[in-house]
């Protein structure tokens, strides 16, 4: 026992000092980039190593929520450990550009790309985008056109909701109430924005871990959910289902995620070569075939699996205030946690 | 300065125990003071000024006052049923002489070595719509709702025989450290079975119990799967929302606050539970402790209806975990569905968990981060606990309620709390910068873990007989030689309980890890939210239990090692080998 001790403390101070060690030269070992993403899972983070070593790029994946990338690059101000960010939303991208964490920079293949996605102040890039939509029970017959629809008694308990801490969920919840923006109103947003966003969150049932919301909606149980453009295609594909999607006038929230290039890099340039690598059509093609994204790049969008294609052409991005959004979902979701959600 | 010299002299002033509380000192106020109180601040700082909107905003939230009235129902009710079947489990397999009782000691065990929301899907495979029992009872009562478990009892009932960890690690150490000669003699002036048990066994163990009963409390308000999936719309706890809250910038004021309120409810408990054991006497008389020889059940009847209910609670127990096992060699779907169909069944789960080359270091990080922090704390514990129970100085009863600050706030608020405060240069650790290094993760598995490892090791010192000490003592031994020899032989069963048990826990933590981890060492807790995320598709959530599966065996393993004398087995077989080289 004691021998064992002595050894694991011994390991102790071998590995704190080592970290001390790491820490000093991974400031020298130029060729090394870490990127920071909410894109690690389902084996994407091994992919982007591998496929980036390839190209003779030293990459290192830190993984976490969106929200919690956000605020770990905040708390590393004075200590940056990142060099890229691959992923996140504009609403995350608006927080880290209103902290001063992210440089600006241009990459090569913006002619692709859809211009009213790119951040105008020149920050962060797009390189997927993923529509969320409601989908209904093939035989639903009742099936609203728009979100604020949902506010009517008959569709109390009908549909299901994501938890209002991850992205999905935020961004929907701020598609609805930002089209109520009243600049006297209580955190920006009028009495009627608020009256919807009561019933719209109050009357859904709220999806746990570990229920099967798609099931849920094939067998009736609730028959719409709301979900992600891309999974919609996949569990279409593995259940062998068709859903019936709502297409609101205003047009879907589209989720973009984009990349960007963190202050205090000692790399700019070397970030810039790799994101022109990450972002261009080609990588961006066989990263929708491996794990079934939404490029942002015409090019890659031309040679998609025709569902996709199909789906798309269905759907139109709504306009949205995303720095509006940004400054204010923390408050609007603490409001909703505090007083709708049932 | 003569003065000074004789007292170190003549032992008054002791250098060695000087230095070791100057490094304690300087320890729990450099990582349980300082940050948790620097986060504090600046959570209740708003534009400069101290604010308690928070309060307010908590009191005008219906959902926040109902589930903070459900998450203390729920502490007090899982007080009185995990103690009960705790109690019971312990008893069945470490006292009474019942049938069997190495596999059901087995079955009681399942709860030390998977937890979360693989265990709650666990009953609710069994229990659900789709279960195995709602099946059964659907044979005998055709009307009743196949949506039965759901809501308080639901929760309860899991809590109830998944809250149990504790007992088996603690008061089965308890049981096994009673002295025999004490039942004998008992028994010898003619007192019943039961007068035995409450009179004599139950309240040498109350100690024990009265921590137990602190971490159950705990436990409960705390808990989060459990409500989540089962409780349905009418019983949500408050977790969650904290969880939530704590993960926003804006709103980490009313996350502080509810986890202060948990936080100030698990104090009072603590000190009436400290109040209680100062009135009692729990120090076994014996000097000469005998082993305990378990006793049968005399009342014929009694002796069955014990064997009934030892079954049936192992049979409880059981069943999730088979389900476990069973699903996570099926498909995505079938987990979903939680329905076995004929096709059901694959290993490509388990193939996918070592595709790629490197898929095995995330283990190896988080079990070397595991055992550093599991060992750390459980010396600092032993030390602070030593300290406290002997009170050479009134200041020395200081330490307790700093050691205990990590039980006020939720993980993630003492993750921002150490990063908030060491990513600049700080004086007290000689100017160096922890964010963005391997050492802060360390430091704070090591912070979560403390308030949970005194509250046992204190136990463990508080039931300790004094007597041998100071025996020990005048035969001349030092200080540091008695606790070695003395001291440590007669606390190591709970010093290793500790150890195995945070070694387990912390093995896949997320909530701190995803904060504080370095891109280099990537902890498994990622790996698995990684591959469990919300967006996931249906196969990688299936992955999840492949996970746990894992992760059992890892925790299995460091069971065995830490409690059935797994080391000595090693130990045995490398003397073998030596001898035959």
């Amino acid at each position: 026992m004691k021998k064992v001790l002595a050894t694991v403390l011994t390991g102790a101070m071998v590995m704190a000092m080592g970290g001390v060690v790491v820490q000093a030269d991974e400031v020298d070992k130029s060729e090394s980039i870490v990127v920071y993403t909410n894109n690690g899972g389902e084996g994407r983070d091994q992919w982007l190593i591998e496929r980036a070593a390839e190209e003779g790029y030293n990459v290192q994946v830190v993984h976490g929520g969106a929200s919690e990338i956000t605020q770990r690059m905040i708390a590393e101000k004075n200590n940056p450990l990142c060099d890229v960010v691959f992923g996140l939303n504009n609403i995350e991208y608006e927080k880290l550009k209103a902290n001063e964490l992210l440089e600006e920079w241009e990459p090569d293949w913006t002619d692709g790309v859809d211009e009213s996605l790119i951040d105008k102040d020149g920050f962060y890039y797009p390189v997927t985008t993923t529509p969320l939509l409601l989908i209904g029970n093939a035989d639903y017959e009742d099936m609203p056109s728009d979100w604020t629809d949902l506010v009517d008694e008959k569709y109390k308990g009908l549909y299901q909701l994501h938890a209002l801490n991850g992205g999905t969920a935020q961004t929907v919840y701020a598609s609805i109430i930002s089209r109520y923006a009243d600049p006297d109103g209580e955190l920006g947003i009028s009495d009627e924005g608020w009256e919807i966003a009561a019933a719209f969150l109050g009357n859904a049932h709220n999806i746990v871990e570990g229920e099967d919301s798609i099931g849920d909606v094939i067998d009736g149980t609730y028959p719409m959910d709301e979900h992600w453009a891309s999974g919609v295609i996949t569990e279409q594909n593995t259940r062998d289902y068709k859903f019936q999607i709502m297409t609101p006038e205003v047009g879907e929230p589209y989720v973009v995620e984009s990349v960007a290039i963190a202050k205090g890099t000692e790399k700019y340039d070397l970030c810039v070569d790799f994101l022109n690598w990450l972002g261009s059509s080609d990588i961006q093609l066989e990263w929708s075939n491996e794990f079934g994204t939404i490029p942002c790049q015409a090019d890659a969008m031309e040679n998609v699996s025709e569902d996709l294609k199909e789906l798309m052409a269905m759907l139109k991005p709504q306009d949205l205030d995303w720095a509006f959004i940004a400054e204010n979902i923390d408050a609007w979701v603490e409001k909703a946690e505090l007083e709708f959600i049932q | 300065m003569g003065k000074l010299k004789a007292k170190i002299q003549d032992g008054t002033i002791n250098i060695p125990g000087l230095i070791l509380k100057i490094v304690l000192i300087w320890f729990i106020f450099s990582f349980l003071v300082f940050p948790n109180i620097n986060l504090i601040f600046r959570v209740f700082v708003k534009d400069g000024q101290f604010s308690l909107e928070a309060v307010e905003k908590i009191t005008k939230s219906a959902r926040a006052i109902s589930s903070l009235k459900n998450s203390f129902i729920l502490a007090v009710a899982s007080i009185i049923t995990v103690n009960i079947s705790g109690i019971l489990i312990v008893l069945f397999t470490e006292y009474f002489d019942i049938k069997g009782s190495k596999i059901l000691s087995m079955g009681f065990m399942t709860t030390l070595i998977y937890s979360g929301v693989v265990l709650v899907t666990g009953y609710k495979f069994v229990y659900g719509e789709t279960g195995i029992v709602t099946k059964v009872l659907m044979q005998f009562f055709p009307d009743m709702n196949p949506q039965w478990f759901i809501g308080f009892g639901a929760v309860l009932f899991i809590m109830t025989f998944s809250g149990t960890s504790n007992h088996m690690m603690f008061l089965t150490n308890a049981i096994r450290g009673l002295d025999y000669h004490t039942i004998e003699a008992a028994k010898n002036m003619g007192a019943s079975q039961s007068t035995i048990l409450f009179k004599i066994v139950l309240p040498t163990m109350m100690p024990t119990i009265f921590a137990i009963t602190i971490l159950t409390f705990i436990a409960a308000l705390s808990t989060m799967s459990g409500p989540l999936i089962v409780g349905g719309p009418d019983f949500q706890t408050i977790n969650p929302m904290i969880r939530t809250f704590s993960n926003m910038t804006t709103s980490r004021d009313i996350a502080a606050l509810l986890a202060i309120i948990l936080g100030l409810a698990t104090a009072i408990l603590l000190f009436i539970m400290q109040k209680i054991e100062k009135k009692g006497n729990y120090i076994s008389v014996s000097k000469t402790k005998a082993k305990m020889v378990k006793q049968k059940i005399q009342n014929p009847v009694l002796n069955v209806i014990a064997h009934i209910v030892a079954y049936v609670m192992f049979i409880i127990y059981m069943l999730p975990i088979i389900n476990v096992l069973v699903f996570s060699f099926t498909d995505g779907m079938t987990i979903k569905t939680g329905q076995l169909r004929k096709d059901s069944f694959t290993l490509e789960n388990y193939a996918k968990l070592f595709q790629s080359s490197s898929a095995y270091k995330p283990y190896l990080v988080s079990i070397v981060y595991s055992i550093l922090a599991a060992f750390i704390v459980a010396v600092i514990c032993i030390a602070v606990a030593r300290i406290v129970t002997k009170l050479k100085h009134k200041w020395d009863k200081l330490y307790e309620p700093f050691i205990l600050i990590p039980w006020l706030l939720p993980s993630t608020m003492i993750a921002l709390g150490l990063m908030m405060t060491y990513d600049e240069a700080r004086l007290n650790l000689a100017n160096k910068i922890l964010v963005a290094t391997p050492v802060i993760l360390l430091v704070a598995y090591i912070v979560i873990k403390i308030p949970f490892s005194y509250r046992m090791t204190r136990a463990a010192f508080i039931s300790l007989d004094g007597n041998m000490e100071e025996a020990a003592q005048v035969m001349g031994a030092k200080p540091f030689y008695t606790m070695r020899k003395v001291i440590l032989p007669v606390i190591m069963p709970v010093v290793i309980s500790v150890i195995v048990l945070n070694f387990n826990s912390l093995l896949s933590e997320y909530d701190l890890s995803v904060f504080l981890y370095h891109p280099l060492f990537q902890p498994l807790g990622i790996v698995i939210k990684m591959a469990t995320d919300e967006t996931a598709t249906t196969e990688a959530q299936a992955m999840a239990f492949v996970y746990t599966v894992i992760l059992m065996i890892i925790s299995t393993i460091a069971l065995w090692l830490g409690r059935y004398g797994g080391i000595e087995t090693v130990k045995k077989i490398f003397r073998k080998r030596g001898k035959t080289a």
